[in-house]
């Protein structure tokens, strides 16, 4: 348990709108050891981004709301912390990547000032660091551009991001995370904008980072192939819960939970071209109104009576953990 | 540009010849006799197709001719050349004043979202756009002069028993500076603050409500997001990444409220008895002198055409986006 | 949008808050004033508007007079409250004639684009390069004193702004798809215009007019002020602000009041107004 960078640990978060409720997570535990690249995958609508944005404290707590549960990072419990507490663990404990590296860079200054706003940020939060100087920082900027393979980073650093190509805005994305050397990047659909060669880059450059890097990540991602590229464990989430956890290699061979093997069994590329793509019946739950018992009881084939009386807690399975009642009931 | 400033041109003389009922007796003023009328209606091809009263009026206008006002008994370019400095100096001290005012008391309210400080500014900036210009003049020379006799009753730009400074720019501010000129300074900077004042009022209203408006849009996007969670404190995240970008459609929209500022020095130059170019307008509706309304008009809306040029080059240096020309 | 849901949503929101709730009030007043009085005329009054009683000339605001008297002992409050109907209709002539002109112009100009578009768009910026009181005033004096007049040289001044939000209303209206759909069912443009992308218009436009009529206020006002528009025996208030000026160190109430009710009205208009704004702006309602 030591050992762990991240437990969240049986966390619940709702949103009060004017429509109802929306449940977003419940009672939803997850770990992230160090030096792990962990994925989460979900459909939209699942509440995967709002994880990341709960363990960055960036939800805003009107119309956000904590219902039960506790976040652990470091062993601290960050959920308790208050804002000044988690602004000083941003960036340089816990950081976090978006989708859109258009819209998520600041249009009016060049890259490298924001690259150089996380390294000073860094320096200033860590007494250890003497005074940098500039010539050193700016050094550190060009370093840090270099790290994520980009090419004549003294040119690049100048640049707007507007001027930059979708690629290389995220991977100064990446850089600018990076440069503050935080312990875990959370990293939410870092490729989905991208185009497929440009996405395989940036998964391999990922991948090669974690090494160098020190620093453990939380890739959240709709899509099952990035989760085999790079992932060691994979995390499945629906209607705001984990419903399966399992190492990478174990989940495509043999997934246990109806859903993960809906999700699956749909994918174009795991099955041979004479077989038919299967889909799920039904669609995605509104986090409002979520099915009683079992979220996907609705929706499974194996479904049985005590799916929509009970939840299912997360039992061990082979390498990970399941929710369902096909391993083994609760009473 | 081009086209905008000969649709101008165009409008004003629309406006002058053709609008008006019967121009000559317009031009020549209410208590010109019929034969005045006649010479005025002569000298400014008034009977003539309209297409060569155009050709007439420009030529006119360049040369110079913007005729003679029947108030003054003075050429009116002439008459708004010597008040133009002054209507300058009162709109540029008022801008500065709205900007300085208004746009801290945007963030603010931009900050702190739907709550007691937000609603109260809201108030307070909604009251500055929807005030009288009269009204604010008469409440300030009441409250400020009759009451607690802070400033002067103006009359003026400068004490009447201090000269003005030496003429460089016309700016009584700036040359007094220039010259080292310390009681000129201090005398016209009295002068010059309850006009102002006034004037900045609905400015300020203005400049609050667009800077609310875009630092909302602005705390909404990606970058900003990206912002916090790269640590940045709440003070960085707000003035170097927020105000930066909100500044941007806050500035080019801030020059149309230019235009604003100059239809109220009519009335607030009238009240204060500020030598420019409003109260030149106002009292020139009082006598019915068209000739020196025409004028005013046209360099009002010269003024608006620059200060748009002004906004459009300051857009293009702020966001580096757009690329000039 | 004018669905029942939507409208009670919209309401519901809009009475969260007391700023808004205050504009309603004010703009209700103001309107069942106007027409009352343009109905009964000064018959529910405190006092005969036009009551001259020199023995009480200046009087200060009391209970019998709560504005006062003016230099000839009329009573302030009665006079202003005469003069309603005059700012009423011509600023619902004015908003209601540019609302018209501008949806048409502006739905026009951004639907169809190209030539039409920049002819449309090049005059309106032509007309938005004057301040509009000033262009007021020089059309106004040209035209000489009177409120037909002043309607007239307000008519000319007012109609661009409409045009401009209309168009960029237009302008992202007509991305969409069921528009391409019309289109490609084989409707006349005309047809497409006022089925579809006017009715979309309207919520945003009538938001604006709701503002626009304090402003049409304000500004008539200080016509008057300036001595155009309404002419002495008719009241209106600016022209009341401007005759009372002599006394503004003796009788303060004589300018200043008149002067009040015009922020006041104008107030709840742009409260209003706004408040409406932020309630129908997408991005706040979650």
């Amino acid at each position: 348990m030591s050992d762990e960078l991240l437990h969240v640990d049986s966390f619940s978060i709702c949103f009060d709108t004017l429509d109802g409720t929306v449940k977003a997570l419940n009672d939803l535990s997850l770990s992230i050891g160090r030096k792990e690249i962990v994925g989460l995958v979900g459909e939209s609508g699942s509440g995967k981004t709002v994880l990341g944005l709960s363990i960055m404290g960036l939800i805003p707590t009107p119309p956000g709301r904590i219902v039960s549960g506790r976040i652990l990072f470091q062993g601290t419990d960050i959920t308790s912390l208050g804002q000044a507490g988690m602004e000083n663990l941003r960036g340089t404990g816990i950081s976090m990547i978006f989708q859109e590296p258009m819209t998520s860079l600041n249009p009016v200054y060049t890259v490298g000032n924001q690259i150089e706003e996380s390294i000073k940020l860094r320096i200033q939060r860590n007494s250890e660091e003497k005074t940098a100087s500039k010539e050193s920082v700016r050094r550190e900027v060009l370093e840090a551009l270099r790290l994520v393979r980009i090419a004549d980073p003294e040119r690049v650093g100048k640049r707007y991001p507007h001027e930059l190509s979708g690629g290389m805005r995220q991977r100064v994305m990446i850089a600018m995370a990076l440069a503050a050397k935080p312990a875990l990047i959370i990293a939410d659909e870092p490729t989905t904008a991208l185009d497929v060669t440009t996405q395989a880059q940036v998964l391999q450059l990922i991948r090669d980072l974690v090494e160098e890097v020190n620093a453990s990540i939380l890739i959240i991602t709709h899509d099952f192939g990035v989760v085999a590229e790079i992932a060691d464990r994979v995390d499945v989430m629906y209607a705001g819960r984990i419903v399966e956890e399992r190492q990478v290699a174990d989940i495509f061979e043999d997934p246990k939970h109806p859903y993960t093997q809906g999700l699956l069994h749909s994918l174009p590329y795991l099955k041979k071209a004479e077989q038919r793509l299967e889909t799920i019946p039904g669609s995605v739950p509104s986090l409002i109104h979520i099915p009683s018992g079992c979220p996907f009881h609705p929706r499974c084939k194996y479904v049985m009576k005590e799916c929509s009386e009970v939840e299912p807690a997360s039992r061990n399975v082979e390498n990970g953990k399941v929710a369902c009642f096909l391993y083994g009931s609760d009473r | 540009m081009i086209p905008i400033l000969f649709g101008v041109l165009l409008l004003t003389f629309v406006v002058s010849h053709v609008v008006t009922p019967y121009p000559a007796r317009a031009w020549a003023g209410p208590r010109a006799s019929e034969s005045t009328v006649q010479t005025i209606a002569n000298r400014y091809h008034l009977n003539d197709p309209l297409p060569i009263q155009f050709y007439y009026y420009l030529s006119d206008l360049f040369r110079g001719d913007w005729g003679v006002s029947p108030s003054t008994g003075q050429p009116v370019l002439a008459n708004i050349l010597a008040f133009f400095p002054a209507t300058i100096e009162l709109t540029i001290v008022a801008f500065l004043l709205s900007v300085a005012v208004g746009i801290p008391l945007g963030v603010v309210s931009a900050v702190h979202r739907d709550q007691p400080v937000d609603h109260l500014l809201r108030l307070v900036s909604l009251s500055g756009i929807a005030s009288p210009p009269f009204l604010v003049a008469l409440l300030m020379q009441l409250i400020l002069f009759y009451y607690l006799r802070i400033f002067p009753e103006s009359g003026g730009r400068i004490s009447p028993l201090i000269s003005p400074p030496t003429h460089i720019t016309g700016l009584f501010l700036v040359d007094s500076l220039l010259t080292g000129n310390l009681p000129a300074f201090v005398s016209s900077l009295q002068h010059i603050l309850m006009p102002a004042l006034a004037l900045a009022l609905v400015t300020f209203g203005l400049a609050t409500r667009l800077t609310r408006a875009s630092m909302l849009e602005v705390l909404r996007t990606d970058y900003v997001r990206t912002a916090r969670a790269k640590g940045l404190n709440n003070r960085t995240v707000i003035y170097k990444h927020a105000l930066r970008n909100a500044l941007i459609s806050t500035t080019t929209i801030m020059s149309s409220a230019f235009a604003f500022l100059l239809g109220g020095t009519v009335v607030i130059e009238t009240i204060f008895s500020w030598p420019g170019i409003g109260r030149y307008a106002a009292q020139a509706v009082l006598n019915l002198d068209f000739p020196a309304i025409m004028g005013t008009t046209l360099v009002f809306a010269l003024g608006v055409v620059l200060c748009n040029l002004v906004a459009d080059t300051l857009y293009a240096l702020l966001d580096p986006r757009i690329k000039l020309g | 949008m004018l669905e029942k849901k939507e409208i009670r949503i919209t309401l519901r929101l809009l009475t969260r808050n007391p700023l808004s709730i205050a504009g309603g009030i004010i703009t209700v007043w103001f309107f069942s004033t106007a027409i009352a009085i343009s109905l009964t005329g000064s018959r529910f009054l405190p006092h005969d508007p036009d009551a001259i009683m020199l023995s009480n000339a200046l009087s200060p605001p009391s209970m019998t007079y709560w504005f006062g008297t003016d230099p000839l002992g009329r009573d302030i409050f009665s006079r202003v409250m005469m003069a309603t109907p005059i700012d009423a209709s011509i600023a619902v002539v004015i908003v209601g004639v540019s609302l018209v002109v501008g949806v048409m112009l502006g739905s026009m100009a951004g639907y169809v684009g190209s030539k039409l578009d920049e002819i449309i768009m090049r005059t309106t910026d032509v007309f938005m390069a004057f301040p509009a009181l000033v262009l007021a005033l020089a059309v106004a004096v040209g035209l000489g004193p009177g409120i037909i007049p002043l309607v007239e040289a307000l008519l000319i001044v007012w109609w661009p702004w409409y045009v401009r939000l209309a168009r960029g209303e237009t302008l992202s209206v007509r991305e969409n798809q069921y528009i391409e759909g019309a289109r490609a069912a084989g409707l006349s443009t005309f047809r497409i215009v006022t089925k579809h992308v006017i009715p979309n218009l309207i919520t945003p436009v009538l938001v604006y007019a709701s503002l626009d009529l304090g402003y049409v206020i304000l500004t008539t006002s200080v016509l008057s002020y300036l001595g155009l528009g309404a002419q002495p025996p008719q009241s209106e208030w600016g022209r009341m602000v401007f005759d009372g000026q002599p006394y503004l160190s003796t009788a303060w109430w004589v300018p200043i009041l008149p002067g009040v009710m015009i922020l006041i009205v104008v107030l709840g208009f742009s409260l209003l107004g706004d408040g409406l704004r932020d309630v129908l702006d997408p991005k706040s309602r979650k």
